[in-house]
């Protein structure tokens, strides 16, 4: 931890400008030794050595320009800095000391919080949010008309993009971490997946889940987003996280870092200048933003965590494989106990029993032994006995009755299921008392007429 | 989550709705070829249907739960089909231009079948050869696993073993689509609870047998998409793991076909020569007969694994397959 905190504060200590101004926009210089910050009235070069020159621009600003410069997406393509207004529509030039607008379109107000990206000769603008829905449409600047066209794409096209993360690598555009909204009445959802478009064909692909910690860390965190490409992997964080996360998408790898200064004191605005991370703090009782340079090339060597996977992959596939198989052994189980247990299930009606459809007459009498049997395991003699007792004829006359219509009972049955359904019992204490038990694995329902 | 939900939901439904069907005598008529003589109600498919919309509706609520909408109405289409059939017995012929018109919803959702990913050297097809065979495909896969619905819990162990191994390739590469899986498999495991009870028993019927081939297809679609991230792409052809996955209801459908058409008769005819019916006439009970015939669809798909693993021709990987049915024919159904 000593290591770690020396290491941050010699990281920051070389290096800090300050600028009075609250709209500013950091931009990236056509060279790698200095930077631009601009303002409404003109604009700063800060050399990386540590010198800061305001100018004024050489030409008054476009009056189409009329939102904050904060508010502009910046992009440095084939050495020229582009701008492009909020919500798409209005680009604009930064160079020679004067911003030029160089679109014959209009503010499309369509795409706002869109990622603005070049490939090849080509700038594009892909996603975003407007007119009450989230968009994954990509956009194309044509620079001979000085129009925006939309680019047809195919495959498995995400419904919405907004918030996302993107990350370019060779001709592939990977996107991942954004919300979606179809209509105003939605919920915005956050989209779990990660996936690709193929930038030479514009075909879409869901390469995968993404790893559920990572959306344990954007549930938490709703702070601002940045993100951007360090020595081909991608780095990520939160405004209000004190850590970042690095993604290696092509080895499918995943890793949070611990930071106190990187991103957490800095505002959303930074750009990436010969591996170092330059972006203004600013001090809350001047005022003023301090533009602080942070030393990137030893940054992973504070890993708070162990490196996963990224997005779900064959391990998180064989796991759940063999999670099924279990399932599928336990449900096998359970149904062979529960067909165990009901496998002898006799059904009674006013006539007959049956099983598996399978139905045989009975006499009324047997019939009437059986219900008792239904209702309960245990039939005590004398409950049977009121079955046979007959007013005109004796007690000994029904006592012989009912053991010979349960000894045919039990003689018919066993023949028809191979299985003895009643067991007789004497009571311990005295013999004379006798209950009368339906074999366990037995069970009597009987069918109510309906 | 959604498996517990589906569970208890389909539970509950299907003992609502056999006392429901019960007080109105609405039971399944008792005919020579049936395999049960116990009254019994035709609403496990309507349990099913219902359970999967309120899963459905609490999963695109309170979390991310999510399928196309096209395809979701090619299943309430589906679904209904089988419902109107269990209730007025639809012919069959009308039944067939129902099944079309749902496949070409279905298709409508844009996951189908565009590739033959190798099978015949061919890969990418024509779209108007990727409609017809998708919904050629589709109605194959609907009726096969209509028809193989014919003992106590046959069908729905089978669609669970299905849905159980596909789910391990949908959650991998659609996480909203996934939690469909839990709630089906949820479903079918509270019907078949009383799908075995010879008190309140229960069968799918048309609506539940349509609508598990109609979310088996879609899910057949998916993996046969070549858009689709599959992960087992590495280890096995995907054709050949779809065969795997339904070889027990694509292989007895093919039979019985080929014995009807044999004997002069139309291969659509509903009769007995299906090979769970030879189970039971050699005296297997029902859950016997349905346990054996999934326990053995589960050990095919571990052979087929095994032997495409073993980096060999498709041709040569199925036909080895074809000799280990060939052996479990000859040794459990001759």
């Amino acid at each position: 931890m000593k290591n770690l905190i020396l290491f941050l504060f010699l990281s920051w200590a070389s290096f800090s400008q300050t600028i009075e101004n609250d709209d500013y926009l950091i931009i990236e210089g056509e060279s790698s030794k200095y930077f631009y910050i601009l303002t409404k009235d003109g604009y700063y070069i800060s050399e990386l050595a540590g010198k800061i020159t305001f100018k004024e621009y050489t030409k008054e600003i476009p009056k189409s320009l009329n939102v904050p410069v904060s508010t502009l997406i910046p992009l440095l393509h084939n050495s020229q800095t582009y701008l492009l207004y909020p919500g798409g529509g209005l680009l604009y030039t930064f160079s020679d000391g004067s911003i030029s607008r160089i679109d014959r379109s209009f503010p499309h107000r369509n795409q706002y919080g869109a990622y603005f990206f070049s490939y090849k000769e080509n700038v594009f603008l892909i996603g975003g949010y407007g007119y009450w829905q989230t968009k994954s449409i990509i956009t194309k600047f044509n620079f001979n008309s000085g129009d925006w066209e939309l680019v047809n794409t195919k495959g498995q096209q995400p419904v919405g993009i907004d918030q996302g993360t993107y990350f370019i690598e060779d001709n592939k555009l990977y996107v991942f971490d954004f919300v979606s909204r179809e209509i105003n009445t939605q919920k915005e959802k956050r989209n779990e997946n990660l996936y690709v478009l193929d930038l030479d064909s514009f075909e879409w692909k869901k390469l995968g889940v993404i790893n559920d910690t990572v959306d344990l860390i954007n549930v938490k965190n709703k702070g601002v987003k940045r993100f951007f490409k360090f020595e081909d992997k991608l780095i990520f964080s939160y405004s209000n996280n004190p850590g970042f996360f690095l993604v290696d998408i092509q080895n499918n790898s995943f890793q949070s870092f611990k930071d106190e200064i990187l991103f957490y004191k800095s505002d959303n605005q930074f750009i990436i200048k010969n591996n170092r991370l330059i972006g203004p703090i600013k001090n809350t009782l001047t005022g003023e933003s301090a533009f602080e340079k942070f030393d990137l090339t030893n940054i992973t060597n504070y890993p708070i965590d162990e490196v996963s996977y990224f997005f779900r992959d064959k391990e998180e596939f064989f796991q759940y494989v063999y999670f099924a198989l279990f399932f599928l052994i336990v449900l096998i189980i359970i149904l062979s106990l529960y067909y165990k247990r009901i496998a002898q299930t006799y059904i009674i009606d006013e006539s007959s029993i049956s099983i598996s459809g399978v139905s045989h007459k009975l006499l009324p009498i047997e019939i009437s032994i059986l219900t008792l049997f239904s209702k309960d395991k245990k039939v005590l003699n004398s409950k049977l006995m009121e079955l046979f007792v007959r007013d005109d004829k004796t007690k000994d006359y029904a006592v012989k009755r009912k053991n010979k219509t349960l000894a045919a009972l039990k003689t018919k049955l066993f023949n028809l299921y191979n299985i003895s359904f009643i067991e007789k019992q004497k009571s311990k204490g005295d013999s004379r008392h006798l209950t009368y038990l339906l074999n366990k694995k037995i069970r009597i329902i009987q069918e109510t007429i309906d | 989550m959604f498996a517990i939900i589906g569970l208890s939901t389909s539970y509950y439904l299907n003992g609502y709705l056999y006392a429901a069907f019960r007080s109105n005598k609405m039971y399944d008529p008792i005919v020579s070829r049936s395999s049960h003589n116990e009254k019994a109600t035709r609403s496990g498919g309507m349990a099913l249907f219902f359970t999967f919309c309120i899963c459905y509706g609490l999963g695109k609520a309170i979390y991310s739960m999510s399928v196309d909408l096209y395809a979701l109405i090619a299943w309430i289409f589906i679904a209904l089909t089988g419902m109107a059939d269990d209730f007025f017995s639809i012919k069959y012929r009308e039944k067939f231009f129902l099944q079309v018109f749902a496949a070409i919803v279905m298709l409508q959702s844009g996951i189908y079948i565009d590739s033959f990913h190798g099978v015949f050297g061919i890969y990418e097809i024509p779209i108007w050869a990727s409609y017809i065979i998708s919904i050629f495909v589709f109605i194959v896969i609907v009726n096969a696993f209509n028809l193989i619905d014919g003992i106590d819990g046959l069908s729905a162990l089978l669609s669970i073993k299905f849905f159980l191994l596909v789910a391990g390739i949908i959650t991998i590469s659609s996480k909203e689509m996934f939690l469909v899986i839990p709630s089906i498999v949820g479903g079918i495991t509270g019907f078949l609870f009383f799908n075995f009870n010879p008190v309140k028993k229960v069968f799918l019927g048309d609506t539940g047998a349509l609508l598990l081939g109609s979310v088996i297809a879609f899910f057949i679609f998916y993996i046969l998409n070549s858009n689709s991230y599959i992960i087992t792409d590495d280890f096995i052809s995907r054709p050949l793991m779809v065969i795997l996955l339904i070889i027990y209801p694509l292989a007895d459908t093919l039979r019985a076909s080929l014995i009807r058409m044999y004997k002069g008769k139309s291969p659509f005819l509903a009769d007995r020569v299906h090979l769970h019916h030879r189970l039971i006439d050699k005296g297997y009970s029902h859950w016997g007969a349905s346990s054996l015939i999934l326990g053995l669809s589960i050990t095919v798909v571990m052979v087929g694994v095994f032997v495409s693993s073993l980096s060999i021709s498709l041709t040569a990987c199925s036909l080895i397959i074809l000799v280990y049915l060939a052996i479990l024919y000859y040794i459990f159904f001759n």
